[in-house]
């Protein structure tokens, strides 16, 4: 089918085509009758849930949301103690893009166990550890080195943003009795707290062939990917001993991480 | 005996990336042979392995043929012709039907003795970069973007800052609901997609179909799966390396869409019949396309979490998700210009009155010949909205990348210089185009 044809196909699929709809997208419901709705805790969950999640929906036009913006913040900060799990939790969720003093302290606390839980613990880490105020650095240190799992990464990554705990995680991210994703969550997190200490780390992993295959490979794409990739490259010897690793590696990722590393490099 | 194929702006060892609008080459004999007399060759393309070839013409035309057949003067004196993509629109037997790696097609010449092809004069590599429906990207081409992104963000402290910070909270006003949001975003993803290209030349930006289900585009090794609202990537995706703004790690992104969602805003058909007919006019069908399906295609990301960026106008350019869905809100805008001007509206015309608004006195920036924030250097803080909220001061980022396949739009674009986006009005070619919006004259 040419150009020609293709237009005549489109033109006849127009032509049979009904009128637009106005808007087949939100809901109808004005937002002051949706905020009532949220709040009302008569309401069955899934209502209020419903009426949330249209309120986030139409707060995307910020224009024509203006009018209702600041009772909006403020009705969501009224419902990070609702009565209903779900409620808070969807609260605290759109908060969460830029959390105030306020909503990160109940996130604190509940994570703390110094004040009501009011939402999962790692719906709490994740949430502080985006905190770009690093209000909580010292309970996701104390996690990082404390808890399991999920939780233990999420804390691992809200370290992320600072210089400071580089050591800690590198110590982690290069710690053989560690759990790989553990390991590569590490590393990754080092990467942002400090650049020059994971690129050092990485060319470490990456040359080592007794070292964990998925975080040689993550190491190895992280660096080909940053903006320290041609100072790696031109650290001695490095770029030979490369060669060696992808001659010797049965790992495709890791092969093809040191291709792009090159490619990058020059 | 062998030729010389030209392109302007490319030296002989540059790479060719065309799209479906041809461009100007020349070619011309080298080594001349001791006869004075003209050489006859044929000009034809060596397909790639889903049959994407070249076509040729000796005017700007979308009937270019798969073989041209020229006479090159012995002394050398070059021959102009066009060159271009042969357009074949995306079905299920083809559905990627342009290059899928760099240098998968090339231009070949062969002399021609009595109507018959001879030996072979020599060639060129090229490449028909298109933007490509993300769902049918092989795994190279999905990788290498994947990278490009990935370098581009440079964990939060590359280039791709200045992109965030062209579209966060201070730009909103300057750059959503109001006249110049379709020519903003594409300016936008062009000026992204140039950078791409600057280390990834092979690389075009893939979009999100997203009235279809996409169910190789919401993977783990693509653009990630969402769980407890944050994205996870696979161990081999370079995004599992992406940053926001200051070290955030990782992507934060809702539920709301998964491998078989279908949105449920309107439809492309529905959108191109906003305005349709002879009568077809921008206004109309812009400002009604930003609310739907544009706005659902980010809100439904929120799903039962809104800790989304993707959902949040000040923060959805963080989500590498966020290019590719502005893509497909572009991709309407051109295919609408193209199918409504086959009817006989002028919507590509940067002259014609219905290709744009007309209402005088825009904000600063929305006027069709208005320089546009922030390529253009200059501050809007002047500039006062009427929710009462002020224009972003001067921003980050300097002028609109350059490409080395066109002149255009030049550093500083005008609105105007994205109406005409293929150059069928006189002026250069944006040099970028989407696999299922053909080139026609």
């Amino acid at each position: 089918m040419d150009a020609d044809d293709f237009g005549a196909k489109y033109l006849a699929a127009l032509a049979a085509q009904p009128s637009v709809p106005s808007d087949t997208g939100e809901g109808a419901d004005e937002p002051d009758v949706l905020m009532a709705t949220a709040q009302d805790a008569s309401r069955p969950v899934a209502e209020r849930l419903s009426a949330l999640q249209q309120l986030n929906a139409r707060a995307f036009n910020m224009i024509e949301f203006a009018p209702y913006a600041a009772r909006f913040d403020q009705m969501l900060k009224s419902l990070c103690t609702d009565k209903s799990a779900k409620v808070r939790l969807a609260a605290f969720q759109r908060l969460g893009l830029s959390p105030d003093a306020e909503t990160r302290r109940l996130l604190h606390d509940s994570l703390a166990g110094t004040g009501e839980k009011l939402v999962p613990d790692l719906v709490a880490a994740t949430l502080l550890g985006f905190d770009d105020h690093a209000s909580s650095r010292d309970l996701l240190a104390q996690l990082a080195g404390n808890s399991d799992g999920k939780l233990r990464r999420a804390a691992l990554r809200g370290l992320s943003g600072d210089p400071s705990m580089a050591g800690r995680l590198r110590a982690i991210a290069t710690d053989r009795t560690e759990l790989s994703k553990v390991r590569q969550t590490a590393a990754l997190a080092l990467k942002s707290a400090s650049a020059s200490d994971f690129a050092d780390m990485a060319q470490q992993l990456v040359a080592d062939p007794t070292e964990d295959s998925a975080l040689r490979a993550l190491t190895m794409s992280a660096l080909a990917h940053g903006g320290e990739v041609r100072a790696a490259a031109a650290a001695s010897g490095f770029s030979a001993r490369l060669d060696d690793v992808a001659a010797n590696t049965m790992s495709r990722s890791l092969k093809r991480s040191i291709k792009l590393f090159k490619q990058m490099a020059k | 005996m062998n030729v010389e194929i030209s392109f302007p702006g490319l030296s002989s060892t540059d790479g060719v990336y065309l799209t479906w609008r041809p461009i100007p080459a020349t070619i011309r004999l080298l080594e001349p042979s001791a006869s004075p007399n003209p050489v006859s060759v044929r000009i034809s393309s060596k397909p790639n392995n889903v049959g994407a070839r070249l076509a040729f013409a000796t005017t700007l035309t979308h009937r270019g043929t798969d073989t041209l057949d020229l006479v090159l003067a012995a002394d050398g004196t070059p021959v102009e012709l066009w060159v271009g993509g042969k357009f074949n629109p995306p079905d299920a037997q083809s559905p990627s039907p342009a290059s899928q790696a760099d240098g998968d097609i090339a231009i070949e010449v062969h002399e021609l003795l009595a109507g018959t092809i001879d030996r072979r004069l020599g060639g060129r590599p090229a490449m028909i970069r298109v933007r490509k429906n993300a769902e049918t990207l092989t795994d190279g081409e999905r990788d290498r973007f994947l990278s490009a992104m990935a370098v581009l963000n440079g964990r939060g402290t590359g280039k791709f800052v200045d992109f965030r910070d062209m579209h966060n909270a201070a730009a909103y006003p300057q750059i959503h609901t109001n006249m110049s949001f379709l020519p903003w975003h594409r300016a936008y993803l062009l000026d992204l997609e140039r950078e791409l290209q600057a280390d990834f030349p092979d690389v075009a930006l893939p979009y999100w179909h997203f009235d279809h289900p996409a169910p190789r585009l919401f993977q783990p090794s693509f653009m990630g799966v969402s769980v407890s609202g944050r994205v996870r990537f696979s161990d081999t995706n370079p995004l599992r390396n992406w940053a926001g703004p200051g070290t955030t790690a990782g992507v934060l992104r809702g539920n709301g869409v998964g491998p078989q969602t279908v949105i449920g805003a309107r439809t492309e058909l529905q959108c191109l019949a906003l305005s349709s007919g002879p009568n077809a006019n921008f206004q109309p069908f812009a400002v009604p396309l930003e609310g739907n399906p544009h706005g659902p295609a980010h809100t439904r990301h929120n799903g039962t979490s809104a800790t989304s960026w993707i959902g949040d106008p000040t923060t959805s350019q963080m989500d590498p998700l966020f290019y590719l869905l502005h893509n497909n809100v572009d991709r309407l805008w051109a295919k609408w210009q193209w199918l409504q001007s086959l009817a006989g509206a002028r919507l590509d015309d940067p002259a014609a009155p219905a290709s744009y608004s007309t209402a005088a006195n825009l904000h600063f920036g929305h006027n069709r010949n208005d320089t546009m924030w922030p390529w253009d250097g200059l501050s809007r803080t002047g500039t006062v909205f009427p929710d009462g909220s002020q224009g972003p001061p001067i921003g980050p980022g300097g002028g609109l990348a350059a490409s080395k396949m066109t002149t255009a739009p030049g550093p500083k674009p005008t609105v105007a210089s994205m109406i005409d986006y293929f150059g069928r009005h006189g002026g250069q070619p944006l040099a970028f185009a989407y696999d299922d919006v053909p080139f026609v004259v």
